[in-house]
């Protein structure tokens, strides 16, 4: 049975655009004008995951993640928005986002993230050994490398990190993408995620 | 009136030349002698003092010039003078009486160099100072010198209030119709250039003074003194024509040309008393009058430049406030556009990934790139709206089609509006005519209203905020009223007062300087902003534009 996923977004094109890519990795997507639409179908379509757009009108992204979370905690959400910033992706992470993806889509990325998504309700050792996994990987990091990690984490921006550090922004960027290498993590939000999942701040889900 | 603006300078200047000094020196000696010789010579037989000194108002003009060092000059220049003009030299007497004229006219001159100069001073206070400190100087100098003659040849109380007023009065009378030329006007200089600027009127304004003084002074048949105010007439003429420099040359030409008459007609004056106080009533009138023209025509000059400098920041501040709409339009735009492009991009992902199917639906596929290219089009027709916007720039006064031009303002701002969940709505009467104005400063005035509209219903956190501009002709003013109503909070009443007033910002991070700009905006379209309700359900903003000209017929 294919995984049930709905598309909550207030810009008719881009849900139907995301319905039709989603259809062709054989998903079954569904999708909402807006959080009360989906909450009033919800009974009637079960659903495995939700793609909720960060700038709606009325009530916003963030507002509907923490309601959505409140109603149904197992359901994973991936926050999609047009214009992102790290510190929006710490606070959807923090607030139970699965994922933070920025548009335009790579579907590629998605379909990972999707994946990824779904694969995390699985038992608490699945979580354990991504936990200890995590653990060795940041074991690896130079004492530099988990200060610039941890202030990534914090929504610090390249060149606000390098002023607090007293370094170039340049070095900077070297220690990020070697921090990413080390972390095996290919998104901001994925490093931002693994960090918060090594602080505890995160309960995996399961 | 190009001179009188200069500073008082020496007149050796920089020169450090001791022979280009000697010559300058030796200069003044000779022209003073002249002067005092001619004047001595133009003086009726039958008066028995000369009725005006000019002389002295070159003693002045050296204490002004040449500074302390003026003094000893302008002694030497009297000395040599008097020794030209009378047959004999009496030292005991002459040498104090040139002492006494040195330091009464001389001094003050040297004294007062750094407060001649117009452009540093109002005229009018400048020729009050000159006017009144002559006048002590005069008075006390003449006293001075009626004493001391009265040592040689004995004191007569009859003889010597009359003989102070007449040698007082004539000295009195060369200081201010000379000196002021010489020096007040800035430089010797000012003079030439002021009959340079304008040859034809000062030819016309010679040959007219000449005319005068002579109908007044040299026809038997006017009887002399008569129709002495008919002299007055081209001194008041220059004054207000030409200001300060142009009155003081019609006061000397007209001083130079009645001694003229007088002496060549060798008509006797009754008395020199009369002539001098005609003379000093001609010369206080002309400065007064030409230092008032003069001051008024400085302050004219200063407004305008004050005014053209104001026009300036306000176009400065214009362009940004301007430049600051852009960018924000930059910043929702890459929203906007991020939109068409994720839905074109998902299509063709969609389409590619059908493809790569083993079979095929070909009808699929096809209406997958259909929907893609729609996206990139809508994606276009963003790019093209923005930048006509940003193209339109400076457009000259026209006919503005504004329901039109609302609507483009409601396209420009709607996708913005929708992520505050404001709505806009625009309603126009019939009849609305085409208004006359500057697309691009009108087009501003529109958005920022709406902008103050929507920033004010964000601040009240509201889900369902409503915008709704209409714009309707007022026949009975003639005028196009427009209104813009939002549902926010209102204006808190604090600020209601100052609401047009630069830099009174009730908005974190604003300037305050929106509405005082949307208000020169529209008054200098003729028209005007005011609130026009307010209250805890919104509020309302007017503003009028005239209608364009062609439109009404």
């Amino acid at each position: 049975m294919p995984a049930r996923i709905v598309i909550i977004d207030d810009d008719k094109d881009v849900r139907a655009s995301i319905l039709s890519l989603l259809g062709t990795y054989g998903y079954a997507a569904l999708s909402f004008a807006s959080l009360e639409a989906f909450l009033a179908g919800h009974a009637s379509a079960p659903t495995d995951l939700v793609l909720l757009d960060v700038n709606m009108p009325g009530r916003d992204g963030m507002a509907a993640l923490k309601i959505i979370k409140q109603k149904f905690p197992q359901l994973p959400v991936i926050m999609v928005t047009g214009y992102g910033s790290v510190a929006l992706a710490v606070k959807a992470l923090k607030d139970g986002a699965a994922d933070f993806i920025e548009k335009p889509l790579n579907d590629e990325q998605l379909h990972d993230a999707i994946q990824h998504a779904l694969g995390s309700t699985r038992p608490a050792s699945a979580a354990d050994e991504e936990r200890s996994e995590l653990r060795r990987r940041y074991e690896a990091l130079t004492a530099r490398e988990r200060d610039v990690l941890r202030m990534v984490a914090e929504g610090h921006t390249s060149q606000s990190i390098a002023a607090n550090l007293g370094i170039a922004k340049k070095t900077v960027d070297h220690h990020r993408s070697s921090i990413a290498a080390k972390m095996a993590a290919t998104s901001v939000s994925q490093l931002i995620r693994s960090y918060l999942l090594l602080e505890d701040r995160l309960k995996p889900e399961g | 009136l190009a001179g009188e603006a200069r500073v008082a300078r020496p007149l050796i200047g920089a020169a450090n030349s001791t022979l280009y000094g000697l010559a300058v020196a030796a200069g003044f000696v000779v022209a003073y002698v002249l002067v005092f010789g001619l004047t001595n010579v133009l003086a009726n037989a039958e008066l028995t003092v000369s009725p005006w000194n000019p002389e002295t108002g070159l003693t002045f003009a050296a204490g002004v010039w040449f500074g302390l060092p003026g003094l000893v000059l302008a002694a030497l220049a009297r000395v040599a003078a008097i020794y030209a003009a009378k047959p004999y030299f009496n030292p005991s007497v002459d040498i104090p009486s040139v002492c006494i004229h040195v330091l009464a006219f001389a001094l003050p001159g040297a004294l007062a160099r750094r407060h001649m100069a117009l452009g540093q001073h109002a005229a009018v206070s400048v020729v009050v100072g000159l006017v009144t400190g002559t006048l002590v100087a005069a008075t006390l100098a003449a006293a001075l010198q009626v004493i001391l003659m009265s040592v040689a040849t004995g004191f007569d109380a009859k003889w010597f209030v009359p003989s102070v007023a007449t040698l007082g009065v004539g000295d009195f009378i060369g200081v201010i119709t000379v000196a002021p030329l010489l020096v007040v006007a800035g430089h010797p200089r000012a003079a030439i250039d002021a009959m340079r600027a304008r040859p034809a009127a000062a030819a016309v304004m010679a040959g007219i003074i000449v005319t005068i003084a002579y109908f007044v002074f040299g026809v038997e048949s006017t009887d002399q003194f008569k129709v002495f105010y008919v002299v007055f007439i081209p001194v008041i003429i220059s004054a207000i024509g030409g200001g300060f420099t142009y009155a003081m040359l019609a006061i000397l030409a007209s001083d130079t040309a009645m001694m003229t008459i007088i002496y060549l007609r060798g008509v006797s004056v009754s008395t020199a008393t009369e002539l001098q106080f005609f003379m000093a009533t001609l010369a206080v009138t002309g400065l007064a009058l030409g230092a008032l023209v003069s001051d008024r025509r400085r302050m004219e000059q200063q407004l305008s430049a004050s005014i053209t400098q104001l026009q300036e920041s306000q176009a400065a501040l214009f362009a940004a406030t301007r430049r600051s709409l852009v960018s924000e339009m930059a910043a929702a735009l890459s929203h906007e556009l991020s939109q068409p492009l994720t839905s074109a991009r998902n299509y063709v992902r969609s389409a590619a990934r059908l493809l790569e199917r083993p079979e095929q639906d070909t009808a699929q596929i096809q209406q997958l790139v259909r929907d893609a290219v729609m996206q990139i089009d809508a994606a276009g027709e963003l790019i093209r709206e923005t930048r006509s916007f940003l193209e339109s720039g400076d457009s000259p006064m026209a006919a503005i089609d504004l329901r039109q031009l609302l609507e483009q303002c409601k396209r420009m701002v709607d996708a913005e509006l929708r992520q505050s969940g404001i709505s806009i709505r625009i309603g126009t009467s019939p009849d609305l005519p085409a208004v006359l104005g500057n697309r691009t400063q009108i087009q501003q005035v529109i958005l920022n209203l709406i902008r103050n509209g929507s920033d004010s219903i964000n601040a009240s956190g509201r889900g369902d905020g409503s915008i709704r501009i209409g714009a309707a002709f007022d026949a009975k003013a003639g005028t196009v009223k427009v209104s813009v109503r939002d549902n926010g909070p209102g204006v808190p009443e604090e600020s209601r007062a100052m609401l047009f007033m630069p830099l009174n910002s009730t908005k974190a991070g604003g300037l305050g300087l929106g509405l005082s700009l949307c208000r020169s905006i529209l008054l200098a379209h003729g028209g005007d902003i005011w609130l026009a309700s307010t209250g805890p359900t919104g509020a309302v903003f007017m503003f009028t534009l005239k209608p364009a000209p062609q439109a009404r017929a």
